[in-house]
């Protein structure tokens, strides 16, 4: 007997929740910007409603600091960001407001104007802005699968994606991701005290994730950071 | 082939297992404080380190396997390696974790050539070489698909021709013998290994269509299953060519058998007592309900198999009846499996190893115990690998699962004899 290697562990593992999944179709199909709002009653968030398309910006930066980030009205980044030497690995923020929006900061060489003109077309009010990153390795991407809120919740669930083989970047590596994603919805943030997040390894997005969410959907508007000069895509 | 590896405990001694002492771990075992007390390493079974236990049984086959035929097939696995650049870095594949999976499948190729060289069966080296014709093609087209732009096509085309192949073969599948049982054994691993390739047409694959990861795993796919249709090839003619001029086909006996069989694993199916309603998490429920599903799927299973297969899995299926019956007993004699001390797991094991050596030394027709005594085997070496995750010490009650995993296997061994009798008598009816 001879045991697996991790590389054998891994895809058996793939293969399983594949296998569960039921879900044949693949992510990289970028080409649709259909919009599924669905009502769940079950789930993680029992009455909340789902979304596997929303409007979305996402940066990604590298290993020093969050690509963007929420400041304290002082305009300094927020503690959440900046504890100790190293960034939070992960972090996530409801934005109700237009002024709470202004706060919104991007790490040096990150394209600003990708969430600048994210944040001047929503509607507050009626459309809540919400600010996560999570790490992941630098040979990975993630891809928003959807996101489920309720007044008082939100949850997320992503799948990581492996980047082309072209891409030059260390398997030891981490980098962080930040996506601002428009709930249209106009959720008050003193309400939320309940988050989560789940990625998923098995590459593609379906209806089985734990927050909930439907089928595969696009990230709408995936910016890359300039900084960041890596051929994105295809693997 | 490396040098033996170091036991784990020549390695917690290097490590330091005085620590341990030093720490006033103390005395252990005491029966009172089996969820406080932890377990110093030292006590436990003295098993390899993680990865590193080996089967003290084999499955194997009853086929002249040539040397100079594994050694071919090893040599296709060191040609296919020979196709990656030395050495490979970044400038050949940039993305870190890719070059890393393709360094992993090379790296897995060569362990499965040494697991070949240190087989204890001719038919476990086979599977090992088998093993390691896929992963190194898994890095040679991983590789290729830089190189040279291969593409998946022509890999779907490879395997879906090697299927086609395989049903053209098995359609023409002769069940010639002169012994049953030797014939058998031989037939059903044809049998299982064409229906693997027939069956397995798609991997799983987690990246998408077209990137290099998945051409990788389609080479892969399609040298597993060109390698699996060679091997069933060879056996069937060597096993063909060792017969006597005249023998004949095992077809008729092989059918009768393979329908008595089946209808007496429904009857013992039919004869289980009801599960226990209050059965909960406990070790004792746990045993109880594996070794059950395990008989109840093997009847469920049982029918509409091909021939030589249906009768070599009914040794595994009576023996899964005969085993829940066995541990029924135990637990009726008040057992309840559950390690108090390293004593405790020193002795499920001894007796684990010691009831499979004996089983296949015992049974009637030690060729038809062979696979299920590999699978017990098999079994000690994942209990084996669980105990080797513990460096200092650990707690009873995270012993319960390699205490379940020796205690399963040691039923298996003992009731492998008699199952092996009961199917063979099948022959004779």
């Amino acid at each position: 007997m001879t045991p697996p290697t991790r590389r054998r562990l891994l895809r058996t593992v793939a293969a399983a929740a594949v296998g569960t999944a039921g879900c044949g179709r693949l992510l990289g199909d970028e080409s649709s910007s259909s919009r599924s709002v669905s009502e769940r009653s079950g789930g993680t968030l029992p009455g909340g409603t789902t979304e596997t398309d929303p409007d979305t910006v996402s940066l990604r930066g590298d290993t020093d600091g969050h690509p963007i980030r929420l400041g304290d009205p002082s305009g300094t980044p927020a503690a959440s960001a900046r504890r100790g030497r190293h960034p939070t690995r992960s972090s996530h923020a409801v934005i109700d407001t237009r002024s709470r929006a202004r706060r919104l900061t991007v790490a040096d060489g990150v394209d600003a104007d990708a969430v600048s003109s994210f944040r001047s077309a929503t509607a507050f009010g009626s459309e809540t802005l919400y600010l996560e990153t999570k790490p992941v390795e630098a040979c990975f991407r993630l891809r928003l699968c959807g996101i489920s809120w309720t007044p008082t919740a939100v949850r997320t669930a992503y799948v990581r994606q492996r980047r082309p083989y072209d891409a030059r970047c260390s398997a030891d590596e981490d980098v962080f991701e930040s996506r601002l994603v428009r709930i249209p919805d106009g959720l008050r943030r003193d309400d939320v005290d309940s988050y989560g997040s789940s990625t998923s390894e098995r590459g593609r997005c379906d209806g089985d994730g734990p927050a909930g969410v439907g089928r595969p959907g696009p990230d709408a508007a995936t910016g890359i950071s300039p900084t960041d000069a890596r051929r994105e895509g295809t693997e | 082939m490396t040098g033996p590896s170091p036991t784990r405990r020549t390695f917690l001694l290097a490590a330091g297992v005085g620590a341990t002492a030093l720490a006033g771990c103390g005395e252990i075992g005491s029966r009172s404080g089996r969820d406080t007390d932890p377990i110093p390493v030292g006590r436990l079974p003295d098993v390899p380190g993680a990865g590193e236990s080996k089967p003290a049984v084999e499955d194997a086959v009853p086929v002249d396997i040539e040397r100079e035929r594994l050694g071919r097939t090893a040599a296709r696995v060191t040609d296919l390696l020979a196709t990656l650049p030395t050495p490979f870095g970044p400038s050949d594949v940039p993305n870190g974790s890719i070059r890393h999976e393709l360094l992993e499948a090379s790296e897995a190729a060569t362990d499965h050539l040494d697991d070949a060289r240190s087989a204890t069966t001719r038919l476990s080296a086979m599977l090992s070489l088998r093993r390691a014709r896929a992963e190194a093609r898994y890095a040679a087209e991983g590789w290729a698909f830089v190189e040279d732009g291969r593409a998946e096509t022509a890999l779907r085309e490879e395997r879906r021709a090697t299927a086609s192949e395989a049903e053209t073969f098995r359609s023409t599948h002769e069940y010639l013998g002169d012994d049953p049982v030797r014939a058998a054994v031989a037939h059903a691993h044809i049998e299982r290994t064409l229906r693997r390739i027939i069956e397995d047409r798609t991997p799983a694959i987690g990246g998408r269509p077209g990137a290099l990861l998945t051409v990788a795993r389609w080479g892969e796919h399609a040298e597993s299953g060109r390698a699996a249709l060679d091997d069933s090839r060879y056996l069937y003619d060597r096993f063909e060519t060792a017969l006597p001029p005249n023998a004949g086909t095992v077809t008729a006996t092989l059918g009768a058998a393979a329908e008595s069989l089946t209808a007496d694993l429904g009857r013992r199916r039919e004869a289980l007592p009801p599960e226990p309603t209050e059965a909960g998490g406990a070790p004792v429920d746990r045993l109880r309900h594996r070794l059950r599903r395990d008989a109840e799927s093997s009847a469920e299973n049982a029918s509409g198999g091909a021939p030589a297969e249906t009768v070599v899995d009914a040794v595994a299926g009576i023996t899964a009846f005969l085993a829940h019956d066995r541990v029924l007993r135990r637990i009726e004699d008040g057992e309840r499996f559950r390690a108090t001390s390293g004593s405790d797991v020193r002795t499920v094991r001894s007796e684990a190893v010691s009831a499979i050596r004996t089983a296949l030394e015992e049974s009637p027709e030690p060729a038809l115990a062979r696979g299920v005594l590999a699978d017990a085997a098999v079994l000690v070496t994942h209990a084996d690998d669980e105990l080797a995750r513990y460096r200092r010490s650990v707690r009873a009650a995270r012993l319960d699962a390699p205490v379940r995993r020796y205690v399963a296997a040691t039923v298996r061994a003992r009731s492998a004899p008699a199952a092996c009798r009961q199917v063979a008598d099948a022959f004779e009816t």
